[in-house]
């Protein structure tokens, strides 16, 4: 079980002031499922999330991605090891074009100092070849039109789809979603979750926190619910319908 | 007219030079770092001690170290100090600071430097400045209207090499990361960027630009003091960047030429203000005030706004597109995207 987990959250606890957002919370994710991570508001949910992306220091407890502790690292060197994370309000570049938006996500030889000054014969190849990617991004997530258009100008759906599309460029391991359905309706819903399955069979790893359970039940085998900062169940979405502990920290 | 056009270029690439610093920035990076007035007297301070010569013994000046270099020495030892004072500064501020809070601190240190050679004249001459600094290139040429072209042709490398290296810098992957950084700096950091080191770069490479634009201006009026080191010297170099345009290096020419020559140095012409030149400079800070409002008001991307990233399209992409995407589950609109995207694809 332990030998294809990617992701291991053990014991880790963070308070701000007198508040225990997350309490002696622990979390195993297997490479290449998509797990939820359900749970009331208050209930440590996104505390987690940015331990486990190094946005907030827990204190205590370890954070092992891939074999490596990230205990303690910046959100920059959790990033460079693969774990990219979006977040709850969507996270445009809104004064750049959308390729623009994309380019910034892989690491290039161009954004060295020496590089990007004297050897553009260096990094204009590497450039051209990102750009390809990127577009074949874009025309998936069907932003191709929209690439030359300020990401500013997109609506709230198409900024999630942009942000997903950003972290693909970065060759993540693994994807954290924070809520990635806020504020998007409908068909955009019917896609992102399409897409979503789509890189997951392809490999990719997805922690995804979510509010809307019907999401939820169409992504994830298994599922994580917390409450007031613990993990109170693990398990399949329909287990957990029935779990009364669970029920009862949703009525509270 | 010829001396007073030549003095104008002069003027002209020293300001350009002190604005793409600024630019480079708060136009680039949005730092509110408003320490390039700062490098700027270290920079001048620094041509100044490099090239004076040692302190005469009874003499009214008063300086400290001060030793004559042949000329290429002092601008670049005044370069590597604007530098220095840049790391320093970006190492104390930039760590937690932004915003407002990053600019009041950054006025705080240049008040505090100021302050210091103020009240200890023995240091870098008080008040009272530093005169008689060495002219390079001075020996060439003997004629004032010869020497005044040398100087023009020396400023016009430098400031040309300046800005082909803020083009450089801003067209690159590594200007694209710091205009992604001024844009939302925790987005950044999830996509394996680290932000501080991105602006303590901007920071060390403006305070290099900004020292040089000192170090020219001290050699080319020979003098150099507090008075002229001032913090209302932020005032015409932001306005130039704001009217010229926030991040496009050609918009913060075009904004120094119209605030620093056009109004700086054109007023003078008016009548009535000739023979007071103290109405032409309140006239000056009027006009810097109402177009800075302006421009923020109605137009804050300035004359020649930023522009966007462009590239040239690969013949090959569309065929690849179309073949790559057809068997995508869901990305419904494929074949528009690609057929809008060819019937435009030529005027790019």
């Amino acid at each position: 079980m332990t030998s294809d987990a990617i992701l291991e959250v053990e014991d880790v606890s963070c308070a701000f002031g007198g508040v225990q957002a997350v309490d002696h919370a622990s979390l195993t994710i297997d490479r290449g499922s998509i797990t939820g991570l359900i749970g009331p508001n208050g209930a440590g949910k996104s505390t987690m999330v940015n331990i486990i992306s190094g946005h907030t220091k827990g204190q205590e407890g370890r954070v092992v991605f891939a074999g490596q502790e990230t205990t303690g690292l910046a959100p920059y060197q959790v990033a460079r090891r693969g774990l990219i994370r979006t977040f709850q309000l969507s996270s445009e570049f809104p004064n750049m074009t959308l390729l623009e938006n994309m380019l910034v996500a892989p690491r290039q030889v161009g954004t060295k100092f020496w590089n990007a000054m004297f050897r553009k014969s260096v990094w204009n190849r590497e450039e051209y070849a990102l750009l390809e990617k990127a577009r074949h991004l874009l025309v998936e997530f069907g932003l191709y039109k929209l690439a030359d258009e300020y990401a500013g100008n997109l609506s709230g759906g198409q900024k999630r789809l942009l942000e997903i599309a950003r972290a693909l460029m970065a060759d993540p391991t693994m994807l954290v979603l924070d809520e990635p359905m806020a504020g998007v309706s409908g068909v955009l819903i019917d896609r992102l979750v399409d897409h979503i399955l789509e890189l997951n069979r392809s490999g990719l790893t997805f922690l995804v926190i979510e509010h809307d359970l019907e999401v939820i039940d169409r992504l994830c085998e298994n599922v994580y619910v917390m409450a007031q900062g613990s993990v109170l169940a693990y398990g399949p979405m329909y287990e957990l319908r029935q779990n009364e502990s669970v029920l009862e920290a949703y009525l509270d | 007219m010829t001396s007073f056009l030549i003095t104008m270029g002069i003027y002209f690439f020293i300001d350009l030079i002190l604005v793409l610093s600024a630019n480079l920035q708060l136009g680039l990076m949005g730092m509110a770092n408003l320490g390039f007035v700062l490098f700027l007297g270290i920079g001048a301070y620094a041509a100044t001690i490099f090239s004076i010569g040692p302190e005469p013994a009874n003499s009214l000046q008063q300086y400290f170290f001060g030793v004559a270099l042949p000329f290429p020495l002092p601008i670049i030892l005044a370069i590597i100090c604007g530098m220095i004072g840049g790391l320093l500064v970006g190492l104390v501020s930039l760590y937690r600071m932004r915003g407002h809070y990053l600019a009041i601190i950054t006025l705080a240190i240049l008040t505090i430097c100021s302050t210091l050679v103020e009240g200890y004249p023995r240091f870098l001459g008080g008040s009272n400045g530093l005169t008689g600094i060495v002219q390079p290139l001075s020996s060439l040429t003997s004629s004032y209207n010869g020497y005044q072209l040398i100087f023009l042709g020396l400023s016009g490398v430098l400031c040309l090499a300046v800005f082909i290296f803020c083009q450089r810098f801003i067209h690159s992957p590594l200007g694209r990361m710091a205009k992604a950084v001024r844009e939302n700096e925790t987005a950044v950091t999830t996509l394996g960027i680290n932000p501080f080191r991105v602006r303590l770069l901007a920071t060390v490479c403006g305070g290099g630009m900004a020292a040089l634009s000192g170090a020219l201006l001290a050699e080319y009026v020979t003098a150099w003091g507090i008075a002229p080191w001032s913090f209302t010297e932020i005032f015409p170099a932001t306005a130039a960047m704001i009217i010229g345009g926030r991040g496009n290096n050609w918009g913060v020419a075009l904004g120094t030429f119209m605030t620093y020559v056009v109004v700086g140095q054109g007023l003078p012409f008016l009548p009535g203000v000739s023979s007071n030149p103290e109405l032409g400079y309140a006239i000056q800070w009027i006009i810097y005030g109402v177009a800075l409002v302006a421009f923020l008001w109605f137009r804050p991307s300035g004359l020649l706004p930023e522009q966007k990233g462009r590239w040239k399209h690969a013949p090959e992409f569309v065929p690849a597109t179309m073949s790559s995407a057809s068997d995508l589950p869901a990305a419904p609109s494929v074949a528009e995207q690609v057929a809008e995207e060819g019937a435009h694809s030529h005027d790019q």
